[in-house]
């Protein structure tokens, strides 16, 4: 027995014990993209899934619909003239404006983190004692407020979550933006509370704002090794511009990435 | 099956790769030979992917320009591709203009000011012409209705018959993520398509 037969019965058993073939495998016959053996394989489930075949029937009449649409001339010739050109040119050039404008949340974004390695450094660096407030809100802003009323009687948990931290900062920035929000609220901020990290997965959205977390993520360990319960108000703050600071880059970022299609 | 916006007149690759080259050394000219083969299709992109004409002919327009401007980011790989790819995003800029005058918005174009899109077609009788019109304009509002990297991938597949492997370097994506996009994209005007058919189904069709 070949390895193709192989395949092809393995699929049939997997579509026999499936009810139904899911819509990529349909897309790909309705465009006869599959390849013989799953071909094969999907016909034999068609004959006896009547849901399926009436599926795949409808995905070709999309396909005959959408290739039924008539195409238009073009309305009017698009050859650029020299002073297009030239038009387009000065108003990049003097618009310059407009390129501040476009380059805006970039240059947010940078500032921002900016900020927070310097917070992050500036701490780190510096005194020791941290709070344990700080270091949740700095590493784990969600938490923060469910913190505040933890830190009182017990701040052990957030250290053992702070232990781990360096070792793995990656959590931070995935959750990063939506995270934040708690942290915003809480400093009185004023961004908007889009919930756009959140969806825009872009991955250099997320790339940016992960210096400035492990940064944050250096001052919990830093907090930790300290003695408990130093002065903390100045780090509190700082911890929380900086949470703050991580999400409005966040934010920025993927706001701008998200504006292109493709 | 009939292609309605075909590729033009296979101009072979090494051609238009050497207008491209010229266009990128400031050839305007060579440029504009390149607009020539291409403007056709660029159109009816913008015109499926914005629904009416205006804003696809405006949409155009910024696509060719970009494209002059950005010629020498054009590193030789399918030149119908990367033009798609800069004429979607001038799609974008257009749908974003136009979500910030929501008295343009795609969805309830102004009376009177825009017509719907509709081409044509001498051989067949008014009734008839009707019909299919309408058909068209269910066809197109669906498409609107998709998120806009599937209404890509629809279009690109399924309306001008580019291969998965340059709409995939058009979008810069994986070819897998290419077919998803079109899998669901299809589906979804499938399920809209038939649920129109149903409600119209009453037997006032032929």
């Amino acid at each position: 027995m070949s390895l193709r037969d192989e395949t092809v019965i393995k699929l049939l058993a997997f579509f026999r014990r499936n009810a139904h073939a899911d819509i990529d495998t349909l897309s790909a016959q309705a465009d006869g993209s599959l390849d013989v053996a799953r071909a094969t394989a999907i016909e034999a489930h068609l004959a006896s899934c009547a849901a399926c075949a009436r599926r795949l029937e409808e995905l070709r009449a999309v396909r005959s619909a959408l290739a039924a649409m008539p195409a238009a001339e073009a309305p009017r010739s698009f050859r650029l003239r020299q002073s297009d050109v030239e038009a387009a040119a000065r108003r990049s050039a003097d618009g310059g404006a407009g390129q501040v404008l476009r380059l805006m949340p970039v240059m947010s974004a940078a500032a921002v983190v900016l900020f927070g390695v310097l917070v992050g450094v500036d701490v780190l660096s510096g005194r020791d004692g941290s709070s344990g407030l700080s270091r949740t809100s700095a590493g784990a802003p969600a938490a923060a407020e469910r913190a505040k009323d933890t830190l009182a009687n017990a701040p052990v948990p957030q250290t053992a979550a702070a232990d781990q931290a360096p070792a793995a900062p990656a959590p931070a920035p995935s959750g990063g933006a939506p995270g934040v929000e708690p942290a915003q609220t809480a400093a009185g901020g004023t961004f908007p509370a889009t919930p756009a990290s959140g969806s825009a997965t872009a991955s250099s959205a997320e790339a940016a704002p992960t210096r400035p977390t492990s940064a944050a993520y250096r001052d919990t360990s830093a907090g930790a090794r300290g003695t408990d319960g130093g002065p903390g108000g100045l780090r509190i703050a700082e911890a929380v511009v900086a949470a703050v600071a991580v999400g409005a880059g966040a934010i920025a970022v993927s706001g701008w990435k998200k504006s292109k299609v493709v | 099956m009939m292609n309605p916006s075909p590729a033009p007149p296979a101009a072979a690759p090494h051609a238009e790769l050497a207008l491209a080259e010229r266009a990128r050394e400031g050839d305007l000219e060579a440029f504009n030979a390149l607009v020539d083969l291409h403007q056709r299709g660029v159109y009816n992109l913008c015109l499926r992917m914005l629904g009416s004409r205006m804003p696809a002919e405006d949409a155009t327009q910024e696509a060719f320009l970009s494209a002059y401007r950005g010629i020498r980011s054009f590193k030789g790989e399918h030149f119908r591709g990367w033009l798609m790819r800069i004429a979607a995003n001038a799609c974008t800029d257009e749908l974003r203009r136009r979500s910030r005058r929501p008295a343009l918005s795609l969805d309830t174009p102004p009376p009177g000011t825009e017509d719907p899109v509709e081409v044509p077609d001498a051989a067949a009788g008014p009734e008839a012409l009707a019909l299919r019109g309408e058909e068209h304009e269910r066809v197109q509002a669906a498409l609107l209705r998709l998120p806009a990297d599937q209404r890509l991938a629809v279009i690109m597949c399924d309306m001008q018959g580019f291969a998965y492997e340059e709409i995939a370097s058009a979008m810069r994506t994986s070819i897998g993520t290419v077919k998803s996009r079109i899998a669901r994209g299809r589906d979804k005007l499938r399920r809209e398509l038939a649920a129109a058919r149903e409600h119209l189904g009453g037997g006032n069709r032929p």
